[in-house]
């Protein structure tokens, strides 16, 4: 089977960030996806296809998700020439850093935390293989699903991308998903009571309401250190406490 | 009492080897979330013969470091090797006849106790791949003067091979030390902890369910939080 032209820089954008670094973030993986349509528009001369390849080695960085509007959109314009693909790469710049924000809000802050606070409710609740398998397909409908049709819209579209983008409401999206997770964490907190055999039925509500404060204690000292690592040695100290407690008044 | 050498080596090669194709995903490619910690570490339990094992190593990891973002320039822990190796670990050590009739609980969280210093190292080498990949865009450039535009652009793949190895010896390392450590802080372990202990682990998924709630910039989310909490109190 031969894949299309487009189908296979989709593919080849799947490594957008193997190459990332310090000096300038995820360029190789820019040159790397976009180098088939160079390829095929200046394979011809050598010198002149070296040079276009060059000319994407710049500075860049965003979402690798997002990236996918990015460089449908960046097909797009080169394809229309020379000047018009040298347009589409200034305006990526500010593309990139504004779908960076976007993607890192909707992926990273919104649908990770969701699917893995569900999937983890999921496995204290019913341990099994299906948590992980959950996990998988879940974020993986929603994350390919988005980034296929994005990299399509960026392709037919250009620019109007944006429009099609910002008619997703993706931060209200976000919001409604950090509602699901709050839900999802309550949940879990309180599954965790019967998995860990805290209480006996009688006293549950007494050791879900310390599994609670101590949740708050370390909820607080998070905040107080600010969004640094976890302490291991402080959650110890402090689970220790709470599990002692619990084991001593409440267990029966 | 310890994991045999033989079958240690044999297991720090396979895991290593096997588990640092899981870490791609982390960054290097696809990101579809095999390397997330109830992924990875179920696939490092399985590798080491025990899944379930690891599934509640990956379980109990997966909320911890959930607030540490991938963004911009930051690296955050790599839990997904700390997953591999401590999954691998508790595997390991279940299916020795001395700590079968010990609960799965008591070896997860041994396991994480001794994987979880090496989280440094993780991203001390995170850090140097990515310094490391900045010498490709040299060589790319070189090769693209020279007019050798097909092999040129395959310098980016090369980044794969620094994640991945960099991954491999993290993974070996950290199981070396843990297969070491975890029969050791077993037997130091007294009788009268033992209940404790197969608890403990619960100050994982606490913690990363107080990490996550803290970095909610709305007070509406702690609202549905505590909301669905009492309503769980009376349920």
């Amino acid at each position: 089977m031969k894949l299309r032209l487009e189908q296979r820089i989709f593919l080849r954008s799947l490594c957008w960030q193997t190459s990332w670094n310090f000096a300038r973030m995820q360029c190789l993986g820019l040159a790397y996806a976009i180098y088939p349509l160079l390829e095929k528009l200046y394979g011809k001369n050598s010198e002149h296809l070296a040079r276009r390849t060059r000319r994407y080695m710049v500075c860049f960085n965003t979402n690798p998700y997002m990236a996918a509007a990015i460089l449908g959109f960046m097909v797009h314009m080169e394809r229309q020439g020379e000047e018009m693909g040298d347009q589409g790469l200034a305006l990526s710049g500010s593309l990139s850093g504004l779908y960076g924000a976007v993607g890192d809000a909707f992926f990273w802050n919104g649908l990770k935390p969701m699917v893995s606070a569900l999937a983890v409710m999921l496995f204290f609740w019913q341990p099994g293989f299906w948590a992980p398998l959950f996990l998988l397909c879940a974020y993986n409908i929603v994350h390919l699903g988005m980034r296929y049709t994005i990299y399509l819209h960026g392709l037919h579209r250009g620019i109007g991308v944006i429009e099609t983008i910002n008619s997703w409401h993706l931060p209200g999206f976000r919001n409604a998903m950090e509602f699901v997770t709050s839900a999802s964490l309550a949940a879990t907190a309180f599954l965790l009571v019967d998995y860990f055999a805290l209480a006996g039925q009688k006293y549950r509500s007494f050791s879900f309401l310390l599994l609670l404060l101590l949740l708050a204690v370390m909820g607080w000292r998070r905040r107080e250190l600010g969004e640094g690592q976890p302490r291991l040695g402080e959650s110890l100290i402090l689970g220790g406490v709470a599990v002692l407690l619990s084991l001593l008044f409440f267990h029966t | 009492m310890g994991v045999d050498f033989f079958s240690s080596f044999w297991l720090i090669v396979k895991l290593s080897l096997a588990g640092a194709f899981c870490a791609l995903d982390r960054t290097a490619a696809f990101q579809v979330m095999l390397s997330r910690p109830l992924v990875a570490g179920t696939f490092g339990g399985l590798l080491a013969g025990n899944w379930e094992i690891g599934l509640l190593v990956g379980a109990a990891l997966e909320l911890y470091f959930l607030s540490e973002l991938p963004v911009g320039t930051n690296i955050p822990t790599d839990d997904t090797l700390l997953a591999l190796a401590a999954g691998g670990t508790a595997a390991a050590l279940r299916g020795l006849p001395a700590y079968a009739k010990l609960d799965a609980k008591t070896l997860a969280l041994v396991a994480l106790l001794t994987v979880l210093p090496w989280a440094r190292l993780t991203r001390i080498l995170d850090n140097w791949v990515r310094v490391r990949n900045a010498r490709l865009i040299d060589e790319m450039e070189t090769r693209l003067l020279a007019g050798e535009n097909s092999s040129a652009i395959n310098f980016h793949l090369h980044g794969m091979l620094h994640f991945y190895g960099a991954a491999a010896v993290a993974l070996g390392v950290m199981l070396s030390s843990s297969l070491l450590l975890a029969p050791l802080l077993l037997f130091l372990l007294p009788d009268w902890a033992r209940p404790l202990s197969d608890r403990l682990l619960l100050v994982f998924p606490v913690a990363g369910i107080a990490g996550l709630l803290s970095s909610m910039n709305q007070k509406r989310q702690l609202a549905v939080f505590a909301g669905v909490a009492t309503v769980l109190i009376f349920f």
